[in-house]
């Protein structure tokens, strides 16, 4: 017997069936990944295996937990369960953490929570589920509170917490979401333990297929509510059927969408930087004290020539936003200088500043916060025409926003529509159309694709390689995303603290990184080709010396 | 309760006084103002509908006419703090960090101050009457309304959209005017009609010691005042205004809480 089997779980909201006919199970120290992109109804599959869907839903189907049909269970007897033998971590440990209470209260409180026992005994559990998360026992009493740790202390907290009770299930949805690369596989190695040695079975939801190759046993991917495929992880990412399930791992797998030698390396750059600085004030110490100011950017030089693709990498708060806003005149200049054209930027004089600023534009990563809620598509695309310096008429302005939006991809009506009715992948074409329709000489991309899923981001990088060969801009493409910029830039610059560790070209780079912290940054993000391959390893040593 | 609910139950109640203000600039019942002796203190009737005080007035035209003023100062209040509130916010907002600070504790000063203290203080030194009435609550609500729109502004500065308004070159005023504004318009809303009911406390709070509408002009807490010797033979007297105060707040709170609740309730997910 599974310890979970779902059979023929079905899910509809209003008449709108949300899953179809699921049917999947799980034992005991393994590890199934759910595969799927957003909306594709993981979230809701999770919600309705904790019997957590609100009333208006109807849930059938049947779902045993360990021999216990959690569909013939009352409130309180599922409340207790919920408790005791599934276990939850989610993709934001910050908001599952209660603020004002103390690191070790947190997890103090939840043992209590859920056990009669008496308080030594309690410490005694804490104490286990700290050292079982490889966090310091020393956390137990300390007095340090969730948002004083680092998004990866805080997620081994949330899963300390989560596992306090041995619980038979545990369930985590994009655990790793949040994370920087390293933080990520660290984690996801800190779970791939946590079930094999305490006999726990994992269901991992995440739209990252590298993530869910790297750990899971076993795969299920979800698409528009049904599993099209579901199987073995190796031989399921080796030899998918399904077409869409093959359309995702080619999009994980990201093609280089690469153009070479077209680069006229004598020309003048059309972007450079000497020496940027930026420093952000701190808060006060105390009120007396002098403010002290934290470096983000620490004399940083770039060049940028027509028609090239230049990719900066690093962890966040490496200082790349800070750079791009500076390149932006977004922010106060604080030290160097930014050329566009050869033209200091910004400029003394405000309508060169503001003529300069329609020579680069921007596509921030937030495909939800990008644009003002309340705007009709064609006044967000239209918000920099003004840059131009000469008055558009009407009729011109609606013609220039068609023409943006057809040269993204975008049907020229949904001109008169509001952002909310686009889906993510979509919002990210407006962006980019936004920013082309000034026909900027540089477009600077925060993290454009960092909040996409693969298909649609594998979308994005071909869209952003054919404008820039079919000419007239330069991309400045800023990612902690490896693969993506592997795929697109020419020249890669590494950023790290605030300064340029080693910048060259993209293949040198990848290749033969020489800085030690691009080797480290490299090895914590692999590309999926070699994750299979190390698993395929590693199955095979399993099978020659059991 | 749910939202929908609370709004148009708060809605008819408001409606009814408004209507009720309305109304008594055309007809009240009788002179809100004429005294008539013979018809004193008379219990609650058909020609009374809520009786009679010591002086022969019809209480429910002084009722009618008192919502006229309640409302009026209220509202005089509550545009006084919109009015200086949501620029002075939206600058501290937009504005470097000096002026944020300096606007912002200048906001702390004003609320260090007991409200209703300070608004005796000033109706008493200014004189009394119901312009004085309006300055003094007024005045309270500017740092409410500053310090709510700095904050709402604030979250949205922080938005990307606004930071490439900012790289399509527009100005700080005019980001302020066409993004944040129209994007915190049903906080303020909201914020306005709970300042309003308080507002309608604080007028009925002055003119019960006598330092807001004066006499002859009907006012619902001066009839409180009145009333309060009486209020062993003559309930009524104390009853209808005070039904009528506390109606009108029940209903502006909760308006104000149930387009609160709704406004949560419709956010688009990235907000």
């Amino acid at each position: 017997m599974a310890l979970l089997d779902v059979e023929s779980l079905s899910l509809s909201i209003g008449r709108k069936p949300v899953l179809r006919s699921l049917s999947f199970s799980l034992e005991t120290g393994r590890i199934l990944g759910l595969a799927g992109m957003s909306g594709s109804g993981k979230s809701q599959t999770l919600l309705s295996i904790m019997r957590l869907v609100d009333g208006a839903a109807r849930l059938s189907g049947s779902i045993r937990l360990d021999g216990v049909a959690l569909e013939a269970c009352s409130e309180a007897e599922l409340c207790a369960i919920r408790g005791r033998d599934i276990g939850m971590v989610f993709q934001e440990p910050l908001t599952a953490l209660d603020p004002i209470m103390t690191v070790g209260e947190q997890i103090i409180e939840t043992v209590r929570l859920h056990t009669r026992l008496p308080r030594a005994q309690v410490r005694e559990v804490a104490l286990q589920a700290l050292e079982l998360v490889e966090l310091p026992a020393s956390y137990l009493s300390s007095k340090r509170y969730p948002h004083e740790l680092s998004g990866g202390q805080r997620q081994r907290l949330a899963i300390a917490m989560a596992i306090a009770l041995k619980p038979k299930l545990l369930i985590a949805d994009e655990p790793t979401a949040s994370l920087d690369a390293a933080t990520q596989m660290a984690i996801l190695a800190l779970l791939r333990r946590l079930v094999r040695n305490e006999g726990m079975g994992l269901l991992l939801v995440s739209h990252d297929l590298t993530a869910l190759a790297s750990i899971a046993d076993d795969m299920a991917i979800l698409h528009d509510g049904e599993i099209i495929e579901q199987g073995e992880t190796l031989s399921l990412l080796d030899h998918p059927r399904h077409p869409y399930a093959q359309s995702l791992v080619s999009a994980a797998a990201l093609p280089p969408f690469h153009r070479k030698g077209e680069i006229d390396k004598a020309a003048p750059p059309i972007l450079e930087a000497r020496e940027i600085r930026c420093t952000y004030p701190k808060p006060r110490s105390a009120f007396w004290k002098k403010r002290q100011s934290r470096l983000a950017v620490d004399g940083v030089g770039l060049t940028l020539r027509s028609g090239e693709i230049l990719g900066i990498v690093g962890e966040s708060g490496s200082g790349k936003s800070t750079l791009v806003r500076r390149l932006l005149a977004l922010v106060p200049p604080q030290g160097g200088e930014v050329l566009i054209g050869g033209e200091v930027f910004p400029s003394r004089d405000r309508a060169e500043t503001r003529r300069l600023r329609g020579r680069i534009q921007v596509v921030f990563q937030d495909p939800y916060g990008s644009f003002d809620p309340r705007w009709r598509i064609e006044d967000v695309v239209s918000e920099s025409l003004g840059l131009r310096g000469v008055p558009v008429s009407r009729a011109e302005r609606r013609r220039l926003v068609e023409a943006a939006l057809t040269a993204v991809g975008l049907d020229a009506a949904h001109a008169d529509r509001l952002a909310h009715q686009f889906s993510g992948g979509q919002r990210q074409r407006i962006a980019i159309a936004r920013a082309l329709i000034v026909k900027p000489d540089v477009i600077a991309l925060d993290e454009a694709t960092s909040a996409l899923d693969p298909s649609n981001k594998a979308q994005i990088l071909a869209l952003l390689t054919r404008l820039v060969r079919q000419g007239g801009t330069s991309l400045l493409f800023v990612s902690h995303d490896m693969a993506a910029v592997r795929s697109v830039a020419d020249r890669v610059m590494v950023m790290k603290d605030g300064r340029v560790v080693e910048t060259g070209a993209t293949a040198d780079v990848f290749d033969h990184p020489h800085h030690p912290y691009t080797t480290a940054l490299l090895a914590s993000s692999p590309p999926l080709e070699r994750v299979l391959s190390a698993r395929r390893a590693a199955v095979r040593q399993e099978e020659t010396c059991p | 309760m749910k939202a929908p609910v609370r709004i148009i139950l708060g809605s008819a109640v408001i409606g009814t006084v408004i209507a009720a203000a309305l109304l008594s600039l055309f007809w009240t019942p009788y002179d809100p103002t004429a005294m008539n002796i013979a018809e004193r203190l008379q219990p609650p009737s058909s020609v009374h509908l809520f009786g009679s005080d010591p002086y022969g007035r019809d209480i429910f035209s002084m009722i009618l006419a008192g919502a006229r003023g309640a409302l009026g100062v209220a509202l005089a209040a509550a545009l006084i703090g919109i009015g200086l509130g949501v620029p002075l916010g939206l600058w501290a907002a937009a504005g470097r960090s000096w002026v944020d600070e300096i606007l912002m504790r200048a906001c702390d000063v004003v609320f260090s101050f007991p409200a209703v203290v300070v608004a005796v203080l000033i109706a008493a030194s200014f004189g009394p009457g119901a312009r004085n009435a309006v300055i003094a609550i007024g005045i309270f609500n500017i740092p409410v309304f500053a310090r709510l729109t700095r904050n709402a502004a604030r979250g949205q500065w922080n938005r990307d959209y606004v930071w490439f308004a900012r790289s399509a070159g527009r100005s700080a005023l005019g980001i302020s005017l066409t993004h944040i504004l129209p994007n915190i318009l049903g906080l303020l809303g909201t914020q306005a009609t709970i300042q309003l009911s308080i507002a309608v406390l604080a007028d009925a709070g002055l003119s019960y010691v006598g330092l807001g509408t004066q006499p002859p002009m009907p006012s619902w807490g001066r009839m409180l005042e009145e009333s309060q010797t009486m209020i062993g033979f003559a309930p009524w007297l104390s009853l209808f205004p005070g039904l009528a105060v506390v109606l009108t707040v029940l209903g502006l709170s909760l308006l104000g809480d149930g387009l609160g609740a709704l406004r949560r309730l419709h956010r688009s997910p990235g907000e």
